[in-house]
């Protein structure tokens, strides 16, 4: 979510930079008229690439994180072992092996499965506390250094001084200051040509303007709380997946609650 | 020998004299009462807006290499995290290999049983 935020602060201070060249062009043409070439990007592709590659990447990495956290795996390792413990009751079944395996009860069966069970389940959380916390701590520095770095390209709007302000809120804020000229020029320089409506229309879209301008500036201040969060949250995993030290307490609760797993595991075998 | 010579100044510090200069053209065209008065400030105006457009794409592009340093780490991250999901995976699929061949040798056996009775 941080990362579209991100993005679309990127295209809206793009798509605002468009129109404001649109809107001279328009106010100007008379004087100036039309050149293929007046019309570029804020920014060059080079620059934007790098950065939607990076983003891209952190929602890759979030994902695959999510994907490796959940409990889909052991969900479907769940499903796994329950179908092998219904083919092996099912093998036993078999007319030919059937002299062999009827000294087997099918409890000695569940037992299996519920072995395999529980064997393949503490591997997947194995490789999970062996891994993760290292792919997690590598991860916090790039982490703060993107998020610090798309703050900092955000930046700051000026103030009322007109100074203190980069990056893309200022260039946003800047281009509404702009258009906010360019559109009073237009009214101004076409008045006498309005009918009243399209008058009362042009002349509406100046207050619009000052407070979009304003909501604009604060989309992209919340987007930068959010790297900041973003920052945060990472960090609080990080700490979350060091913790490998529980109470003992908590070893019980973990413990129980396995055991509770267990047995609603073995209690639904040879259930269809 | 040390340099006595005014130090050069920021680029925060240039953006801020346009920004300021910027700001009071825009005051005044907003207190212009003839339009010829308020194109000419603007005409000023937008050879200002040029200038802060350019330091605020500098500013922006200042920070282009450091990312493309991260995006390699970035990129290293999700293949670790590819890896250790197929380790997973692998897990899930020996046991469903060893359902099927189990499902096979029944299936398997009960055809046996059918073409050469016990």
């Amino acid at each position: 979510m941080t990362a579209n935020s991100v993005t679309a602060a990127f295209d809206t201070v793009e798509q605002s930079y468009y129109q404001t060249q649109i809107q001279t062009l328009i106010v100007n043409y008379d004087k100036n008229g039309f050149n293929p070439k007046s019309i570029k990007p804020f920014l060059t592709s080079d620059d934007l690439e790098v950065r939607a590659k990076i983003l891209g990447g952190l929602q890759e990495y979030a994902q695959k994180m999510s994907d490796v956290v959940s409990d889909q795996h052991v969900t479907e390792f769940d499903t796994q072992t329950k179908a092998f413990g219904q083919a092996l009751v099912d093998l036993k079944g078999n007319p030919v092996l059937k002299n062999i395996a009827a000294g087997v009860p099918d409890t000695g069966l569940n037992i299996l499965t519920t072995a395999v069970d529980s064997l393949g389940r503490w591997f997947i959380d194995y490789k999970r506390q062996k891994n993760l916390p290292t792919i997690i701590g590598d991860m916090q520095k790039p982490v703060d250094g993107i998020c610090t770095l798309f703050i900092a390209d955000i930046g700051s709007r000026p103030d009322d001084s007109g100074r203190g302000g980069h990056g893309l809120r200022d260039q946003l804020w800047r281009q509404y200051d702009s258009l906010l000229q360019l559109q009073d020029e237009f009214i101004q320089k076409s008045k006498d040509k309005f009918d009243p409506k399209t008058k009362a229309e042009e002349i509406a879209k100046l207050p619009l303007l000052v407070a979009e301008q304003k909501k604009a500036d604060n989309t992209l201040k919340a987007t930068q709380d959010a790297l900041q969060k973003l920052s945060e949250t990472h960090k609080a995993l990080t700490k979350a997946f060091e913790k490998n030290n529980p109470s003992l307490e908590e070893l019980i609760s973990q413990l129980y609650a396995e055991g509770q797993r267990v047995k609603t595991f073995y209690e639904g075998l040879g259930k269809k | 020998m040390a340099n006595d010579g005014p130090s050069q100044p920021s680029r925060q510090e240039i953006h801020d004299a346009f920004g300021f200069l910027y700001q009071q053209l825009s005051n005044a065209y907003w207190v212009a009462s003839t339009i010829e008065d308020k194109d000419r400030i603007h005409g000023i105006s937008d050879s200002v807006f040029d200038i802060l457009t350019q330091l605020n794409r500098e500013d922006i592009q200042s920070r282009t290499d450091d990312f493309k340093a991260l995006a390699k780490s970035v990129a290293d991250a999700g293949t670790r995290l590819d890896s250790l999901k197929a380790d997973i995976d692998q897990i899930i699929h020996v046991v469903k290999v060893a359902s099927d061949v189990t499902a096979a040798i029944d299936k398997a056996l009960g055809m046996a049983a059918k073409y050469f009775p016990m």
